[in-house]
């Protein structure tokens, strides 16, 4: 996937080469924007902007790292951005509500609709509040725990992807699940 | 001590679902749509047209620069022309009392 002559028939603009690199990553691209975002047309919407992405940034690719690598941080970078908008725009919408306007505001203070068709039924509740403790935690605990437990990438993969030391990763995820932890514990003591 | 042992049961089983999500399969019609995408962006990319090619850029720069050269120089020439007209010819011109007759007893 690294052959130079693809990667030169990428940058030339060529159909058939982005055709066979949607054949190849389509799946794992979409894979991962619907762990980071548990909607499915959502989550399409974002896989086509990182194909979009790739389009228009191959011919900044120096080929140093892998293309899957490459590809994959252009996808968790667009899921983080998705993310951060939305989250914004929920506080401008709440900020509204506080002064009187009449923005509807959603019951959730997740920032999108939840529609994962991976998800069973008995599990949607579950899965709602799993979704919105991770979406609590600082980013880079959101980013190494997300790939590594719902996309179901390897700590090596993910220090690829990161850019960080494996060590790092490891530190990262043990703070994550500690915080994830504490979260669900508080949302559980609250519920009760 | 039995409640907390509830919400660890709770938690546990909270984590747990993350297991057992199904894979979702993208769109059948996903790649068509991104390809036509490309395509698309591809034909209304913007070619780069002559003019902004770096060496026209610095022609033109280097262009503009003499005109404004040029139009400095002048200005400064016809001021010093404009300063040989004496003081007092310039505050009678500025006042309007200022005669092309220089003789008194016209």
């Amino acid at each position: 996937m690294t052959d130079p002559t693809f990667i030169a028939e990428l940058k030339s603009g060529k159909q058939s080469a982005y055709a066979q690199l949607l054949k190849d990553f389509e799946q794992k691209v979409f894979a991962t924007c619907i762990s980071f975002i548990p909607n499915k047309e959502d989550a399409e919407d974002i896989a086509q902007e990182v194909f979009l992405e790739v389009f228009r940034s191959i011919s900044k690719f120096k080929g140093d790292a892998k293309i899957s690598t490459w590809i994959y941080r252009i996808a968790t970078n667009k899921c983080l951005e998705f993310i951060r908008k939305k989250n914004a725009k929920k506080r401008f919408a709440f900020m509204q509500s506080i002064f009187g306007n009449e923005i509807p505001l959603d019951k959730t203070s997740f920032f999108t609709e939840f529609k994962h068709p991976g998800i069973l039924l008995e599990n949607r509740e579950k899965s709602e509040t799993i979704f919105k403790a991770i979406n609590l935690l600082p980013e880079s605990q959101r980013v190494v725990f997300t790939l590594a437990k719902i996309d179901g990438k390897s700590y090596q993969e993910i220090v690829e992807i990161t850019g960080k030391s494996l060590s790092s990763v490891e530190s990262i995820m043990f703070r994550a699940k500690k915080n994830l932890q504490q979260s669900l514990e508080n949302f559980y003591k609250n519920d009760t | 001590m039995r409640k907390e042992y509830n919400i660890q049961d709770k938690i546990d089983d909270t984590l747990n679902v993350l297991e057992t999500m199904k894979e979702v399969k993208v769109s059948t019609d996903f790649s068509a749509k991104v390809l036509d995408s490309i395509a698309y962006e591809k034909n209304t990319q913007e070619k780069p047209t002559f003019w902004l090619t770096p060496q026209l850029q610095l022609a033109a720069m280097i262009v503009v620069l003499l005109v404004n050269a040029i139009v400095i120089y002048h200005t400064l020439n016809t001021n010093s022309v404009e300063n040989n007209v004496s003081g007092i010819e310039q505050f009678a011109k500025d006042y309007n009392i200022y005669s092309e007759s220089t003789n008194i007893l016209n």
